[in-house]
């Protein structure tokens, strides 16, 4: 069997959300795990790992800032912690942390993998992608605070596979998940209402930071609007943690006292729990990405840094509620989200047609997570919208699935959450700007074919081709296309102009395809967009 | 520092019958009785026992307070907890095994070494990496005063040079051997940033480098957040 090493020194959450792509990898390897020991709670929990290897941070920190130890042990006791890693032959290497140290860590085993997937460093120290995805992640992804790929999503196109949804994503303790259920069993039948259906809501009320937590207060009136109805029960979740507890043991007290459970839990045990509750209330936690491993659907609070649009739970149907994404300021969980906003998406969630959507705030969004065999994005369901934006991201969502991962337009005009006239204005709007482009790039192909041999001509296509790239740094549909052509351009090798010329002439001809790629979406969606308002009219017409 | 000459020594009994090493005319133990003494120093070292299983004695004379303290760490921990002692004179150490005074269970003892050994030893460094409780025996502390400040004030040598010589394991050892002896690790990660051709150490060099720079700017955040 193949040996794949995945490398992911990034936090619990992220471990967490790299059980998708280990799930996917086990059905035809053996994974090796590598974190930082910080973290071994979270990386025990996931199945499908052959061996788990830990870089003890803290300790390697330990001696390399402390006067009494020479900072040369500290390389020492890294190299031997990597050692058994060092000394393996491995079939693919996969960087999934994408930060510097995991960068440095894939760097150093380049030459013991037959491939590497993600980010590395060649032996001059020049980065190096594996593919368009791994570019996307780095020069574009990690500067943005929207996405308009899911990173589950982008990580396994990243490794050229497919969502396998099949499997566990984490080891079940058969003595929990029984305990856990004799223990809802108890606690369903001393409800008031004594009503079997009474759905199961779990509360996660603290995040990693304080940015992305809604205030105390907002989190006691929506604990305890839910815990008066008798449709739910409230489970507070709790780690450990004395802050929490005590944040917790607030909400308790505030809260109808039959119809509340506190929980203080390990990672595992909350594992078990969330497997026998109906949703997960939760802003940006470890906790949302151990829900979908488990297959218990979220509403997640999306506030601060978190970005939902990449980080969001996978599992169709669960629901995200943030401000407005174009207003939106990622820094500070300053928010126009009320505790109101998040029962009436509740009950939204429950509701069966889904038909009547929730009246929000102002200024806040509800979205609706889709995944369509591993494919996914994140509907516009009500609220606030900035229609640019919006319009932006489902475009460029779809261009990157069917440019660049040749799949099959799925774009339905019925799911767009635009009218004929607002589209029509949208692609209008979208096209100027490709026109734009197109010109520029097209006098830039001019000047190329003018020959780069006098000093004038070169001097003008470097003026034309700088012009060009700062197109990549607006917002278009066409920016991840422009990201690659400007990566493109910066990593040419070659020393002479004239040398250059005819990579420089594929690479424009490949922008040019891209540009009439995009165009041609957009003319559809146009088509698409007349063909709905005749067919309105058309029924307007027969009911006079 | 050279660990601090003694003109004298010689062992006496308490009133209560226990021998007492005697240097340079200094009673390392209570003359009358050196057990109670030892309970009465390592009571007040309750509040560090209920917080870490790992201790670092700095003296041990004829151990009376070792194995009181050997007695409340087991109490606490079980068979889960460690001992190291530093004696700076080995004849203390050797009489203290012949009177067979020591409850070694548990310990370690580091007796005769001067700073720079002591620090160039794994089982020594791998036990100051567990962040033990310091317990100063009073008198011996005291009595080698010089020592045991050296040894506290001790500065690792921070040129790779110096540092070689405490590398056991031999790739590591010859890549740092192959580096300018004068550089520090640090420097050394900056220097890499333009080297041509990286070899495999040279990327765990980044990586720890990047690792260290990473964590100070995640300290600098979280006092910002406080």
């Amino acid at each position: 069997m193949k040996k794949i090493l995945l490398i992911n020194l990034r936090r619990i959450g992220d471990i967490f959300m790299s059980s998708h792509l280990i799930n996917t990898l086990s059905k035809e390897a053996e994974i090796y795990l590598l974190t930082y020991r910080e973290n071994q709670s979270a990386a025990f929990l996931l199945s499908n790992i052959s061996n788990h290897y830990q870089i003890d941070r803290k300790e390697l920190l330990s001696i390399f800032s402390n006067k009494l130890f020479t900072d040369a042990l500290a390389l020492e006791k890294f190299y031997k912690t990597l050692e058994p890693i060092l000394n393996e032959q491995w079939d693919e290497i996969i960087n999934y942390s994408n930060d510097l140290v995991g960068t440095y860590i894939t760097s150093a085993l380049a030459n013991n993998s037959e491939k590497i997937n993600g980010t590395c460093f060649n032996s001059s120290g020049v980065i190096q992608f594996n593919n368009f995805w791994s570019m996307y992640l780095n020069e574009y992804l990690t500067h943005e605070s929207t996405s308009p790929i899911h990173l589950s999503t982008l990580y396994h196109q990243m490794c050229q596979r497919k969502i396998s949804t099949s499997g566990n994503k984490i080891k079940v303790n058969f003595e929990l998940t029984s305990e856990s259920l004799a223990n809802f069993e108890l606690f369903k039948s001393n409800l008031i209402n004594k009503n079997p259906n009474t759905k199961l809501v779990a509360l996660q009320a603290k995040s990693a930071k304080q940015s992305k937590e809604l205030s105390s207060s907002n989190l006691i009136h929506i604990a305890e609007l839910i815990s008066r109805s008798h449709e739910f029960a409230l489970i507070i979740l709790s780690s450990p943690d004395e802050h929490e507890i005590e944040l917790t043991r607030e909400i308790e007290q505030k809260c109808q006292h039959s119809q509340t459970l506190r929980l203080v839990c390990s990672l595992e045990e909350a594992s078990h729990i969330l497997m026998n509750v109906d949703v997960l209330i939760t802003p940006d936690t470890a906790m949302k990405h151990l829900a979908d491993l488990v297959d218990c659907p979220s509403i997640e609070i999306s506030l601060g840094e978190s970005d939902f649009t990449k980080y969001s739970s996978t599992l169709d149907g669960s629901l995200i509620v943030s401000d407005n994404l174009y207003e939106r300021d990622f820094k500070t969980s300053k928010t126009s989200i009320l505790p109101a906003d998040i029962y009436a998406t509740l009950l939204y969630f429950f509701s069966k047609s889904k038909r009547i959507a929730p009246n929000l705030s102002t200024g806040v969004s509800l979205y609706t997570v889709k995944n369509q065999n591993g494919n996914i994005y994140h509907q516009y369901t009500c609220g606030s919208i900035h229609q640019e934006t919006e319009f932006r991201k489902i475009i460029t969502h779809e261009f990157l699935n069917t440019h660049f991962q040749n799949q099959k337009c799925t774009l339905s005009i019925e799911n767009l959450p635009f009218n004929p006239t607002q589209l029509d204005g949208l692609c209008s709007f979208e096209k100027q700007r490709l026109t734009q482009i197109s010109k520029d790039l097209l006098g830039t192909i001019r000047i190329l074919l003018q020959g780069l041999d006098n000093k004038r001509n070169a001097r003008d296509f470097f003026i034309a081709v700088d012009k060009l790239i700062t197109h990549s740094e607006n917002k278009s549909i066409l920016q991840s296309a422009l990201v690659h052509f400007r990566y493109k351009i910066e990593s040419l090798e070659t020393n002479t102009i004239e040398a250059s010329a005819k990579s420089l002439e594929l690479i424009l001809y490949q922008l040019k395809d891209q540009i009439q790629f995009a165009i041609s979406t957009l003319q559809e969606i146009e088509k698409l967009s007349h063909e709905k308002r005749k067919t309105e009219f058309q029924q307007r017409e027969s009911n006079a | 520092m050279t660990i601090q000459q003694i003109h004298s020594y010689e062992v006496k009994e308490s009133r209560t019958g226990q021998k007492i090493p005697v240097l340079n005319g200094i009673h390392l133990h209570s003359i009358y009785n050196p057990f109670k003494e030892a309970e009465g120093l390592i009571e007040n070292f309750a509040k560090e026992i209920n917080k870490t299983n790992n201790f670092l004695v700095m003296g041990l004379g004829f151990a009376y307070h070792i194995n009181e303290l050997n007695q409340s760490l087991a109490r606490k921990y079980g068979q889960n907890y460690k001992i190291l002692i530093v004696e700076p004179h080995s004849q203390v150490y050797q009489d203290c095994l012949h009177f067979d005074l020591l409850n070694r269970k548990n310990t370690i003892t580091f007796a005769g070494y001067n700073t720079d050994e002591l620090y160039s030893d794994f089982d020594f460094l791998n036990f100051l990496l567990k962040k033990p409780a310091v317990l100063a025996h009073p008198a011996s502390y005291n009595f080698s005063l010089d020592y045991f400040q050296n040894m506290l004030n001790f500065k690792a040598p921070t040129s790779i040079g110096e540092s070689t010589k405490l590398i056991s394991h031999p790739k590591v050892k010859s890549y740092l051997l192959s580096q300018n002896a004068e550089m520090s690790i640090k420097e050394l990660a900056t220097s890499l940033n333009s080297k041509k051709n990286l070899n495999q150490l040279d990327f765990m060099t980044l990586a720890l480098h990047s690792m260290a720079q990473k964590s100070v700017l995640m300290n600098k955040a979280l006092e910002h957040e406080v």
